[in-house]
């Protein structure tokens, strides 16, 4: 009991009244810390499984109090700007965060112990019983806190929660078999067939991720596939094809959802000092989404 | 309905209004009436006659689309039991002036003589001058008239039985009076009563001609509508209604010449005659569709936008089958009509026919605010322990105005008085001046510096509202003991239970539950201040007091790291322990402090209610900066929602916040809820769902509304293309373009819950 009272985790966002992360009225927890850098991401913050430090940069006077304020030289500015981030040195001493005159600084991801998170999902138990509901945990990759996930499924469980877990896939088949124990609904990430193509844009390679997909099949755990779609890099028919295989030879997939490329999270990244490589691909049309789904044998 | 803003806009309504006939019949009318007034000494038997000389007076033609006729217009002196000039007999002195005037030398100068004689008259016989001056007896002061309470004259939100009216008729009730009599013995109230009715037979008899009248130059349609309406009258004014269109028929003309503006339980008292009609082939939906919008137009016609409640659904009704059917009209016919009035109101309970919710929530999604929806499963247990009545009796409740409760046919709870707390606590703060206006408001209760602890600061807080509790609780009790000196509201009492059977008149003694109700501003902005003071200076121990003072005085300039903090303190709206706690033990005080207050008057119950109209964003211009984080002149917070945009943890989190608040300490609530139109029509179910739980787990009320604040920002800008544009703003609905500025960026400022 002790040991596993000491754990914590990292956690950047709680999301209530989520009514996209599985069945039903939900809260979704969103875990730092990701074991893929995919070049799309519209969460970046939860790369790091650390707290880190976030610049609304559009909020910013350049007054460059942060600069004066920070031992590491994280904030640099020329004269008359840019702000620019390097995180690499940040301690998340909050100097900073201090300083900033105007509130534009912030720290991303909180410490919470396992009961802590289960105590603020509970709130709304009362929303998910009557809308089937329930919890999902998401990130970053959630699995990668994977004594703290364990916890916390563990605590939703006993709480007669309905679990979901948003995973990329990226899992020790031991992890994954244990703690699908304790989840209802996988809202699995599939994000391309190509191995190389997959190492290239995400930064490993897909064959762990097939193999998970394998053993939910084997283990007969429902899944969700989550297809993020982006113009230019998996929008091919080869990959709409093995979506379209995937679908038909796992039967514990009770559904596709393709996930179109949007933009929205392109300023997360520069406020976190990272730079995004897919400036230039624009987000489609609705009647390409309705191609891409009828290519993926959709509806 | 409430506040004295509000009073002295519709009091202007009034005032300008035209003249009916022309100056000098006004005047010659005014002349007699108040010759007549001054002839009979019988209060019971004056109103009668006064009644009987007025309502032919006022009584207007029928419009040309009528299916459902009566419209009035009052005149320069009368008896109005609630708006034509807000209380009891009333007399527009200006409006006289004015009349003279125009007449110039084509009067006699004993005629003038005889005006200003009657100018006079009616200066000193003035119901609100009555009540003032018996308050100043008590009280040095005039009236509570402080920046941070208020107390106005009136008798406002009547909500009597109208099915005793449709069962009865006023043949049935004038055999009620009768038995009643028997009973009791004679008296000058039931002589003037059965009069009163008499006047009502009259009046459905003067429609009858005129609409006789009309048919000679109608088209051939129109003269067949017309020879039913004829019938209508005709069977009505004598008979108890056996249709659906006479019984509806008889319940306007009630309403136009009693000043009725609220009309309780529609679907119950109208909802059988309607199932039988159509049952038995005799009418079609389409029909009521139109003789509902009929009704509608009328209810607009009179413009009382604080007021105008129909009441569907709920527990109690006598067949909720028959019931239901209509309920779904009215709410068709809402849908249909797109205004702001009537503010059609559905009363949900666990296993309702789910249809009503259903057609509700797509009224919402197509851009209406109405229904807007209670909850009985919260509020009938609540009023049975509020007014200690059992659940027969509760089943009774109706929201009137702007959300005040009071029991239909039972009783009465006239709004007068208010308390603006965010005042009260910002003159705490400045040795008892209100630091917008610079007026010293009450006593230095001591230097702000010098508060310790929280507990000293709240005990301070506590000490500078207890005095006004009695002075608002006594000014409530008098309204209605003027009220019930000067006149016995005959038609109230005709239909309000115990009057008839007592033979006392509803403001004597006859109304079983005579309640007030107290208009509480500010509430949330007063609660997230304290929050932020207790967060920031007594826990947290970042600033001082002084210092979070200097930054109000400031407005903020120069303070705006320091502002931010404040407005990250936590906030009510949020879920969040902290804020909420607050919240709630602001509310429970001046709940407490006018309980308390209360029960040394001869008030059945007086209690406040949260329900804010436009006047959270007026009193908010007139406000300094608060330590919420809220900047001078900006709008308050609305009835029991939060703050202006400090709602931050989603759907869920807001309606938890809000289920928080006790429902035995107050009467009425208001929580705006505002969702993007995506989300309906993309999570219908859920947000049903959601509702639903809300409903079921303490949540009294909700203002619905889909218009998100892109339709707002571009109504401001193409304002010609947004005409239709009705939004909720509190405790009534309003056309968003004719609002004025403040309260657009209040509506402005409001969340919008979308998908995330």
């Amino acid at each position: 009991m002790s040991s596993t009272e000491r754990i914590t985790g990292n956690v950047f966002d709680l999301q209530r009244f989520s009514l996209h992360d599985g069945p039903g009225i939900r809260t979704t927890v969103f875990l730092k810390g990701c074991n893929l850098r995919c070049a799309w991401c519209h969460n970046p913050e939860s790369f790091l499984k650390r707290p880190q430090i976030r610049v609304d940069l559009k909020k910013c006077i350049l007054c460059g109090n942060c600069t004066l304020a920070c031992p590491n030289k994280v904030h640099r500015m020329e004269a008359d700007g840019p702000h620019t981030i390097h995180p690499e040195a940040c301690t998340v001493c909050g100097a900073c965060v201090d300083a900033c005159p105007i509130s534009a600084i912030s720290i991303v991801g909180k410490e919470y112990a396992p009961h802590e998170v289960i105590e603020l999902v509970l709130k709304d138990k009362k929303y998910y019983e009557t809308s089937g509901g329930g919890v999902t945990f998401s990130g970053g990759e959630p699995t990668f806190q994977y004594e703290f996930l364990m916890q916390i499924l563990k605590l939703s469980k006993a709480e007669g929660l309905h679990v979901c877990l948003e995973t990329n896939g990226l899992v020790p088949e031991e992890s994954l078999q244990e703690l699908s124990r304790y989840v209802d609904l996988f809202l699995f990430d599939y994000k391309h067939s190509d191995e190389e193509q997959h190492r290239k844009y995400t930064g490993a390679s897909n064959r762990q991720i097939l193999n998970s997909l394998h053993l939910l099949n084997r283990l007969n755990r429902p899944v969700i596939l989550r297809c993020p779609i982006i113009p230019g890099i998996n929008d091919t028919p080869g990959h709409f094809e093995s979506i379209r295989l995937l679908k038909h030879k796992y039967n514990n997939i009770q559904e596709v959802e393709l996930m179109p490329y949007h933009r929205i999270g392109i300023s997360k990244w520069d406020n976190l000092g990272y730079s995004y490589s897919l400036k230039d691909i624009e987000a489609p049309e609705k009647a390409q989404i309705s191609a891409w789904k009828q290519n993926a044998g959709l509806k | 309905m409430h506040g004295r803003n509000i009073m002295e806009i519709e009091k202007l309504v009034v005032m300008g209004c035209k003249m009916y006939h022309n100056a000098k019949k006004d005047l010659d009318y005014a002349l007699a009436f108040t010759e007549l007034y001054k002839s009979e000494p019988d209060k019971a038997l004056r109103e009668a006659k006064c009644l009987k000389m007025q309502i032919p007076y006022v009584l207007e033609d029928i419009g040309e689309e009528d299916l459902v006729v009566g419209s009035m217009q009052h005149g320069y002196v009368g008896f109005s039991p609630q708006y034509g000039g807000v209380y009891t007999y009333y007399f527009h002195d200006d409006m006289v002036t004015e009349a003279l005037a125009s007449l110039g030398d084509t009067v006699t100068p004993e005629y003038r003589q005889r005006v200003n004689e009657m100018r006079q008259f009616w200066e000193k016989e003035n119901t609100e001058a009555k009540v003032e001056e018996r308050y100043s007896q008590i009280y040095p002061e005039k009236y509570p008239h402080k920046s941070y309470y208020y107390g106005v004259c009136r008798i406002a939100g009547m909500s009597v039985d109208l099915d005793s009216l449709v069962q009865n008729g006023l043949s049935g009730l004038k055999a009620r009076i009768q038995f009643f009599r028997d009973q009791n013995g004679n008296s000058s109230f039931y002589i003037a009563s059965e009069q009163s009715i008499d006047v009502l037979s009259d009046a459905c008899l003067l429609y009858a001609d005129k609409a006789r009248q009309q048919m000679q130059k109608a088209s051939p349609e129109r003269k067949a509508e017309l020879e039913e309406i004829v019938q209508t009258l005709e069977h009505i004014a004598v008979h108890a209604p056996s249709t659906f269109k006479q019984a509806l028929q008889l319940v306007w003309i009630y309403a136009v010449c009693s000043d009725l503006m609220n009309f309780g339980r529609m679907d119950n008292y109208l909802g059988e005659f309607y199932a039988r009609d159509i049952d038995n082939g005799i009418l079609t939906e389409d029909e009521a569709v139109r003789y509902i919008s009929s009704l509608y137009r009328n209810i607009l016609k009179v413009n009382k936008i604080h007021d105008s409640r129909i009441i569907i659904g709920g527990l109690g009704r006598k067949n909720p089958q028959a019931s239901d059917r209509l309920a779904l009209v009215l709410i068709k016919v809402s849908r249909l009509i797109k205004d702001v009035i009537p503010q059609l109101t559905l009363r949900y309970y666990s296993g309702m026919n789910e249809t009503l919710l259903d057609e509700t929530l797509i009224n919402i999604r197509e851009g209406a605010v109405y229904p807007i929806i209670y909850s009985d499963d919260v509020i009938v247990p609540a009023v049975q322990e509020i007014y200690s009545i059992d659940y027969d009796m509760a089943c009774r409740w109706v929201p009137f105005g702007c959300g005040e409760y009071v029991i239909e046919g039972y009783g009465a709870g006239t709004p007068n008085t208010g308390v603006v707390l965010s005042t009260a606590l910002d003159a705490l703060l400045h040795r008892g001046m209100n630091s917008f206006s610079h007026v010293r408001e009450f006593e230095d209760v001591g230097d702000p510096a010098n508060f310790k602890t929280f507990e000293e600061l709240f005990q301070a807080y506590d000490s500078i509202l207890k005095p006004i509790g009695e002075a608002m609780a006594y000014h409530e009790q008098l309204n209605y003991e003027v009220a019930g000196e000067e006149a016995c509201y005959l038609y109230y009492s005709l239909l309000t239970h115990d009057c008839l059977e007592t033979g006392k008149p509803i403001f004597s003694g006859g109304c079983r539950y005579l309640t007030a109700t107290s208009e509480i501003f500010g509430l949330i902005t007063c609660a997230d201040s304290l929050t932020a003071i207790k967060h920031c200076v007594y826990d947290k121990k970042i600033f001082t007091l002084p210092e979070i003072i200097k930054m109000c005085d400031a407005n903020f300039e120069g303070y705006e790291k320091e502002r931010s903090i404040l407005l990250n303190a936590p906030k009510y709206g949020n879920d969040d322990e902290e804020a909420d706690n607050m919240a709630v033990r602001v509310f429970n005080h001046i709940a407490a402090l006018h309980e308390e207050a209360g029960k040394n008057t001869s008030l059945y119950r007086y209690k406040i209610v949260s329900v804010n109209n436009s006047g959270s964003a007026e009193r908010g211009a007139t406000t300094a900066a608060t330590p919420c984080g809220r900047k001078k002149g900006q709008a308050l917070s609305n009835g029991n929602s939060p703050s202006l945009g400090a709602d931050k943890n989603g759907l869920t989190a807001v309606l938890n916040s809000m289920a928080k608040i006790d429902p035995v300490r107050h009467v009425g609530v208001v929580h705006n809820i505002r969702f993007n139109k995506d989300l309906l029509i993309n999570h219908f179910d859920k947000i049903k769902i959601l509702l639903k739980t809300f409903y079921q787990n303490n949540g009294s009320q909700t203002n619905l509304s889909s218009i998100g604040k892109d339709d707002l920002e571009q109504a401001l800008q193409y304002p010609e293309r947004y005409q239709n544009l009705i939004v909720r703003v509190g405790g009534f609905s309003a056309r968003f373009v004719e609002l004025s500025p403040i309260i657009q960026q209040e509506l402005l400022h409001r969340t919008t819950y979308g998908e995330v």
